[in-house]
């Protein structure tokens, strides 16, 4: 069944008979001015705050930074300390490849089709939410490390 | 501006361009404005809900991230704006649950009467293909972005509302060349 | 306790400073009308591109891929990213952070059957991008595959285009 099906395709006519119909009154212009000065109004607000922050944002950052290396510097822990969160990379490595990548989210897809599957997202169930999340993870930039 | 496409408008307007905000109203105005007073009950909330409606894209716009036409994040916000509206003209009683509440569309007066039968023999959710199809003219893949399903369905839908149609022999006349 | 209070007092303003450094550049800043018309002096405004993503899988049924296309830091960014043509035209996978960035990994999947799957130069994806100063872009193949999951090498290439109307 293509776009161009003349079974989809409504004739001219109908096509015409619909549009006529469905065509609301004009909006009064005054529609127009009132969302268009609503819109300006926020974008001036918003730049007004934007300036206030590019002043002393500047200075807060230079503070911080000053104020962050005293307190942290004879405390940072040494390189090479446990790093919490990782998940482990062969959990979401189905075709076993040693790699994550939208052929696992393909495997992980044909399961979830004749009903198996492995339940990623922790919801009870292994469906598309399963693999649009293993999906999701193939195409994170930080290789999904997190 | 107006040769810009809406992902870059969107792109501007969310960075604080007026300008761009403008264009992308411009050139949708009349798609929210045609679809709102679907499912309105006057002209008078229609106006309301065109301006939730751009509001809402105005706030979001920094956030929203178009993979398609700007009609197709419109089409639904539509909806919810008409729903929010109407969940405020009727505020809840003292313990009770708020429902789903499912905007209706309505079939205009000013239709011939056997083109106003035949749509309301339809179902709403073939009707709103057939709409979306042939006064608004989206692509089966934007009615598909815009209702949330696969364009199988749009098609399946669509097929179905014309079939409808064109068994009805006082709508025959709009069939001949 | 007087410490813990001193780094929280550092990171409030690191991250006061670093919501400054979101501030827009003076080009974008700019009133309704005088964004129309832009000054002179403002610098030159960016310009925006998609660029079409192909992965060409000889006369193999493509039923996933995934792709890198980078551009060089600081010259182009990427603002959108659409479906591409057939099986792969709806919106495929991506990671949203790569908005505004310069690098992208698209990826995209299909369990229709082996015959009903497209081969040869597929277009995959469409990337919008917005070009602050000339720039190449540079796209890899990160995995390919059949229908029953075997990999297999394909190559990738895109192809750029100007049509700001293509998606009004």
């Amino acid at each position: 069944m293509s776009e161009h099906d003349s079974n989809l395709e409504p004739p001219v006519a109908l096509r015409e008979s619909l549009v006529r119909g469905y065509t609301p009154p004009t909006a009064p212009s005054a529609i127009d001015a009132a969302v268009l000065a609503a819109a300006r109004r926020d974008f001036d607000r918003s730049r007004r705050r934007r300036r206030i922050w590019l002043t002393a944002g500047p200075l807060a950052a230079a503070a911080g930074l000053a104020l962050a290396v005293f307190v942290m510097w004879p405390t940072t822990p040494p390189p090479g300390g446990p790093r919490a969160g990782l998940l482990a990379a062969g959990s979401n490595d189905l075709n076993a490849d040693g790699a994550i990548d939208m052929l696992d989210a393909l495997t992980l897809a044909r399961q979830v089709a004749s009903g198996r599957g492995v339940d990623l997202n922790g919801d009870g169930v292994a469906d598309s939410r399963d693999v649009d999340a293993l999906a999701r993870r193939a195409v994170r930039l930080d290789g999904g490390a997190s | 501006m107006s040769d810009r496409s809406d992902t870059e408008l969107l792109f501007r307007a969310g960075r604080g361009d007026a300008a761009a905000f403008e264009a992308l109203y411009m050139r949708h105005r009349d798609f929210v404005h045609r679809v709102a007073w679907r499912f309105c009950r006057d002209e008078s909330e229609t106006l309301d809900v065109l301006q939730d409606v751009f509001s809402g894209l105005l706030r979001q716009a920094s956030r929203i991230r178009l993979t398609g036409r700007l009609t197709t994040y419109l089409y639904p916000a539509i909806r919810n704006a008409v729903a929010t509206r109407r969940r405020k003209d009727r505020p809840l009683k003292f313990g009770e649950v708020p429902e789903r509440l499912e905007v209706a569309d309505r079939i205009p007066e000013n239709l011939a009467p056997e083109l106003h039968a035949a749509l309301e023999s339809l179902s709403e959710s073939h009707r709103e293909a057939l709409l979306l199809r042939a006064v608004d003219g989206l692509s089966m893949d934007e009615i598909g972005a815009a209702l949330g399903i696969p364009s199988g369905t749009v098609k399946s839908r669509l097929h179905h509302a014309i079939q409808t149609l064109r068994g009805q022999p006082a709508l025959q006349r709009l069939w001949e060349p | 306790m007087m410490k813990a209070a001193l780094v929280l007092l550092s990171l409030v303003l690191c991250m006061l400073g670093g919501f400054a450094g979101q501030g827009q550049p003076e080009a974008d800043r700019t009133t309704l009308r005088r964004s129309v018309e832009p000054s002179p002096a403002a610098p030159p405004a960016p310009r925006f591109e998609y660029v079409d993503v192909y992965v060409d899988c000889g006369d193999k049924p493509l039923a996933a891929w995934q792709v890198e296309l980078k551009a060089a830091a600081g010259k182009a960014s990427i603002v959108g990213v659409e479906g591409g043509d057939g099986v792969y035209s709806q919106a495929p996978y991506y990671d949203e952070q790569a908005l505004q960035h310069e690098r992208v990994i698209v990826g995209g999947l299909s369990t229709l059957a082996p015959e009903q799957l497209p081969s040869g130069r597929v277009r995959v994806a469409r990337v919008h991008v917005m070009i602050e100063a000339e720039a190449e872009f540079g796209v890899t193949v990160m995995a390919a595959g059949l229908a029953d999951g075997t990999r297999f090498d394909a190559s990738g290439s895109i192809e750029r285009g100007q049509a700001p109307g293509a998606n009004k």
